[in-house]
């Protein structure tokens, strides 16, 4: 999978997650990094449901969403991408006709198979609905 | 043990104390004539020294009763035992040294007893005068001294020698009972001669000198005092006429002129005894004494009355007044001291002349005796040479010249004695060697009678069987003579009974036949016993061959076990190689199995750097990485550091691949080197018990050499008795032989015995054939009656012939049987005394040697 670039601030290793108590489900915790506070959200079980597997490859991806800082937990990073404009391609109808808006783009790769680009305005929006069915309990 | 009749105990006290009494009374006699003669004592001062010395001997006569008596305990005990007739063992043996050691020191202890019971007493009561009276001076306590030790002297020396006679007589029996001289001599308290001798010189020399010296000093001083009182007198009464004319210095200066003259000085002065001044030097006592006398009536007197300081005359005055002369002793003792000091140096000069004397004496005497006792000392050690030669003048030089005599007839006797037992030796070796031979010799002849008496009685049995084959023959043919006698009585009956007597002789004759076969029978039997013998010989000799066969193969056996030995030894040696060459290889491979461990630490080092790598791999991919974002984010401007960037990151990504190639080399290396080491620690024990294995194999070599060592031994042995056996199986088959020998001769008499029946035989086919013709023709037989019977008559006195002869055989043969019996106790009788003889024989080679080793303890 892959996000857009633009939104990328640092990528660094894996560090170990404070927990927020009662943050929303999706939001890990917090790190210090570098004298800033920032929330992490758990890529991978925020898009399948399984943690994390920490190992030396694990990394976190600082992201800059609608001037919100969100380091994202990932198994890996592996590289950056260059794509042109027109491998670039929406994701398929059936998917988008059905609701579906977690991913931007595919983009096609010859001799490779397609990457997701992930739209993070989606996971924000995951992240906040994560939160609202426990702020209905509390209240 | 002893004829000396000794006194009884109580016998034996009296006599000692009263000898010790009676020696008292020289003494006694010595100090009161030295006190009568020396000393001028007043009636007060003789009864106080009286007392002084009775108060003394109260005193002193209890204890000393008790000394004498713990002195004589020891030997009235041996005495009151000796009379009781009680001699027991080892009480009676320490109650004899007591009783020995006590009366050797007897005499010495009462002489010092007496000694100190004179010199003691005088001392005291000298001193308690000296106390009690001033005018005691010391001339007259040495005077007392001198007096007590000359009696000390007398008394003891001479109860010492009389005592020592009193004694003689139970010394003696206690010193015979004590056998042991060095025993004797532990108990002794010497004293020695010299000693002896010069005391009593020396005192005997003083003694006198010292009694004159004081006599003379004491007789000088008075005859010097009494001149001086008469002169003193004169003086007196010369005054006491001047004083009528005038005063006392007038009256003296006229009387005495002038003083210089004088011989002695004199103070002459008027003394008023009631007043209490001018006294003119009179002692209070001497006062005393004047007017004590005055009183008695007496006008003129002098101090010798009451033993006055000065020499003292004086004169009545009238009433209490008296003239008064006095002149000092210093002044007249000089005279007398001169005389004291030449005394004194004669006194020195005959001491050292008497002790020098007694020294020579003393030492004369113990020379003489020490040589004798040297010479006596060698003789006992049994050395019997002549020593040098010790002469002298008086009885000591005849007493060694007797001992020299002795000590050479001693030397003779002793090498007679040496010389005879030499020939008793010799002598009794030779008969040693004598009766030993003599022993072996009968012992020779016992066995062989022994074998010729067995043998007699073989052939004595053989000959009794022939004779009662004999006797059997006889019968048969008395049967056939007197059924001969009736043929020829019923000479009618002659025809019937021709049948008879035929079948009769048939039966003679086949009896003679079976006889004949009898002897044959033992003939055959014979052979057969010689044949056994010979099998048995051979039979022997094959055992003796088998033996010598087992003995080879001991023998093999013996080299084969040597060969084990040595086989085992060199096996030893191996495993020894083996344990060495595990040892080398256990040294490599710890060497080696370091050398690895050293290699997994450098594996493990260099995994440690290639992870350092790989975390600056990690950093350097994710550094590119971020490059690489940023890189996008400037868009074009950042192309060519994008592609930078892109390297870097290829570059971080091959440096990982690498590193983990190299992570999974250096777990590949370390995989193996844990396997190595794990198959070199297994090759390790391996070893470790390779050489367990070896020690052990060691052991085990070690002890079958052993084993194999120990059954060499026994193979020795059992060759050894092997060989004894096949002697004794030798000897067995020489026995063998010889009964063969016997054998032999027995056949050869059976053969003689067989000639002889043969003959018998002929003569019965003879008659067998003349029935056969009284059967054919009967009446020839009837005619020949007579001639038949007195041919069976013939027959039968040769079967009679035969019988005695046997008879015959059988009496010589017992009269020889009992002859070899007689010669066989003979010579057992022989052997016995030879024995016997042999044995008084050792004992007495046996006593001679022990007499020549007592002999050689003398060297002649």
């Amino acid at each position: 999978m892959a996000i857009d670039v633009a939104h990328v601030r640092e990528v660094v290793r894996w560090q170990t997650v404070t927990p927020l108590p009662n943050a929303p489900r999706l939001i890990e915790g917090v790190i210090d990094l570098r004298g800033a506070v920032v929330p992490v959200v758990d890529l991978s079980r925020a898009l399948s449901g399984n943690p994390v597997s920490v190992s030396d490859q694990a990394r976190i991806a600082l992201t800059e969403i609608d001037g919100l800082i969100v380091g994202f937990g990932v198994d890996a990073a592996v590289e950056v991408l260059q794509v042109d404009a027109d491998s670039m391609e929406d994701p398929p109808s059936l998917a988008t006709h059905a609701g579906y808006d977690a991913a931007r783009a595919v983009v096609r790769r010859a001799g490779s198979e397609p990457i997701v680009v992930l739209s993070l305005e989606h996971l924000l929006e995951s992240i906040y609905r994560s939160a609202l069915p426990e702020r209905e309990v509390a209240s | 043990m002893s004829a000396l009749i000794l006194p009884a105990p109580s016998d034996f006290r009296r006599r000692v104390i009263s000898l010790s009494y009676w020696i008292s009374m020289p003494g006694l006699a010595i100090v009161l004539m030295f006190l009568m003669s020396l000393l001028q004592l007043t009636s007060e001062q003789w009864s106080w020294f009286l007392t002084s010395a009775a108060v003394y001997g109260a005193c002193i006569t209890f204890p000393m009763m008790r000394y004498q008596a713990s002195l004589l305990a020891p030997i009235t005990t041996f005495l009151a035992g000796r009379s009781g007739g009680r001699e027991t063992a080892d009480s009676a043996g320490a109650e004899v040294r007591l009783a020995f050691a006590a009366v050797i020191d007897l005499p010495r202890r009462m002489a010092i007893m007496v000694a100190a019971g004179w010199v003691i007493p005088c001392v005291c009561v000298s001193a308690v005068m000296a106390i009690r009276f001033v005018d005691f001076g010391w001339v007259e306590v040495a005077v007392i001294t001198l007096a007590g030790v000359a009696a000390g002297f007398i008394g003891g020396g001479f109860l010492l020698f009389m005592m020592k006679r009193t004694v003689a007589e139970v010394r003696t029996a206690l010193a015979s009972q004590i056998g042991d001289p060095d025993e004797r001599r532990s108990l002794v308290r010497p004293i020695s001669l010299q000693s002896k001798v010069v005391a009593c010189v020396t005192g005997v020399a003083v003694i006198p000198i010292v009694f004159a010296l004081a006599l003379s000093f004491s007789s000088t001083s008075q005859k010097l005092e009494g001149h001086t009182l008469q002169w003193q007198h004169r003086v007196l009464s010369s005054v006491a006429r001047s004083l009528e004319h005038g005063n006392l210095q007038s009256a003296v200066a006229t009387v005495l002129g002038d003083r210089s003259v004088l011989p002695s000085d004199v103070d002459v002065a008027i003394v008023d005894l009631a007043g209490e001044s001018d006294r003119a030097g009179l002692l209070p006592h001497e006062i005393e004494n004047i007017r004590s006398e005055l009183a008695s009536g007496l006008t003129v007197g002098d101090g010798t009355v009451f033993r006055s300081a000065s020499v003292i005359a004086w004169r009545s005055l009238g009433g209490e007044k008296i003239l008064v002369a006095r002149t000092p002793r210093d002044g007249l003792t000089l005279e007398a001291g001169q005389v004291l000091i030449r005394f004194a140096v004669l006194l020195a000069i005959a001491t050292l002349v008497g002790w020098g004397l007694a020294r020579l004496l003393a030492g004369d005497v113990v020379s003489s005796i020490a040589m004798l006792s040297t010479e006596a000392r060698r003789m006992a050690s049994g050395d019997l040479r002549t020593g040098d030669p010790f002469e002298s003048e008086d009885e000591l030089g005849e007493l060694s010249r007797v001992f020299s005599g002795t000590v050479t007839s001693l030397r003779t006797t002793v090498s007679r004695v040496a010389e005879a037992a030499d020939r008793i030796e010799a002598t009794a070796s030779e008969t040693a060697a004598v009766s030993e031979s003599v022993a072996a010799v009968t012992a020779d002849q016992v066995s062989g009678i022994q074998q010729a008496s067995s043998s007699m009685e073989a052939i004595n049995s053989q000959v009794g069987e022939i004779a009662d084959s004999a006797r059997a023959l006889n019968g048969s043919v008395e049967e056939s003579s007197s059924s001969i006698l009736e043929l020829g009585a019923s000479g009618k009956d002659l025809n019937d009974t021709a049948e008879t007597l035929s079948s009769r002789v048939e039966e003679v004759s086949s009896s003679i036949e079976q006889m004949v076969r009898s002897v044959q029978q033992v003939s055959e039997i014979t052979e057969t016993l010689a044949e056994a013998c010979d099998e048995t010989s051979s039979s022997m000799e094959e055992m003796a061959g088998s033996l010598r066969e087992t003995d080879a193969t001991a023998e093999e056996t013996a080299r084969l076990s040597r060969e084990v030995v040595s086989s085992a030894e060199n096996g030893q040696a191996k495993v020894r190689q083996t344990i060495e060459g595990m040892d080398a290889i256990r040294v490599a491979t710890e060497t080696a199995e370091q050398v690895i461990r050293n290699l997994g630490a450098r594996t493990n080092e260099i995994g440690a750097i290639v992870d350092v790598i790989d975390d600056v791999a990690d950093e350097t991919n994710l550094l590119a990485l971020n490059a690489a974002i940023i890189a996008a984010q400037a868009g074009e401007q950042g192309k060519a550091f994008s592609v930078v960037a892109d390297e870097i990151k290829d570059l971080a990504d091959r440096v990982f691949t690498s590193t983990k190639e190299i992570g999974s080399l250096i777990r590949a290396v370390q995989d193996e080197g844990d396997n190595a080491i794990g198959a070199i620690e297994l090759g390790t024990r391996s070893v470790a018990s390779g050489v367990d294995l070896s020690a052990e194999a060691g052991v085990s070599l070690e002890e079958i050499t052993r084993a194999s060592r120990e059954s060499g031994s026994r193979i020795q042995e059992i060759v050894g008795a092997m060989r004894g056996q096949a002697a004794a199986a030798s000897h067995v088959v020489e026995l063998m032989q010889r009964v063969g020998s016997g054998v032999t001769q027995i056949r050869r008499a059976a053969l003689d015995q067989d000639a002889g029946n043969q003959v018998v035989y002929r003569s019965a086919t003879t008659m067998r054939e003349v029935a056969h013709q009284v059967r054919g023709t009967t009446e020839e037989q009837a005619r020949g009656s007579g001639r038949i019977r007195e041919s069976i008559e013939e027959v039968r006195n040769a079967v009679e012939q035969i019988n005695n002869a046997l008879q015959e055989q059988t009496a010589v043969c017992k009269t020889v049987v009992e002859f070899l019996e007689e010669v066989y106790a003979r010579t057992r009788s022989n052997t016995d005394s030879a024995s016997r003889m042999d044995a008084a024989t050792k004992g007495l080679l046996r006593q001679s040697t022990e007499l020549r080793e007592d002999l050689q303890r003398f060297q002649v």
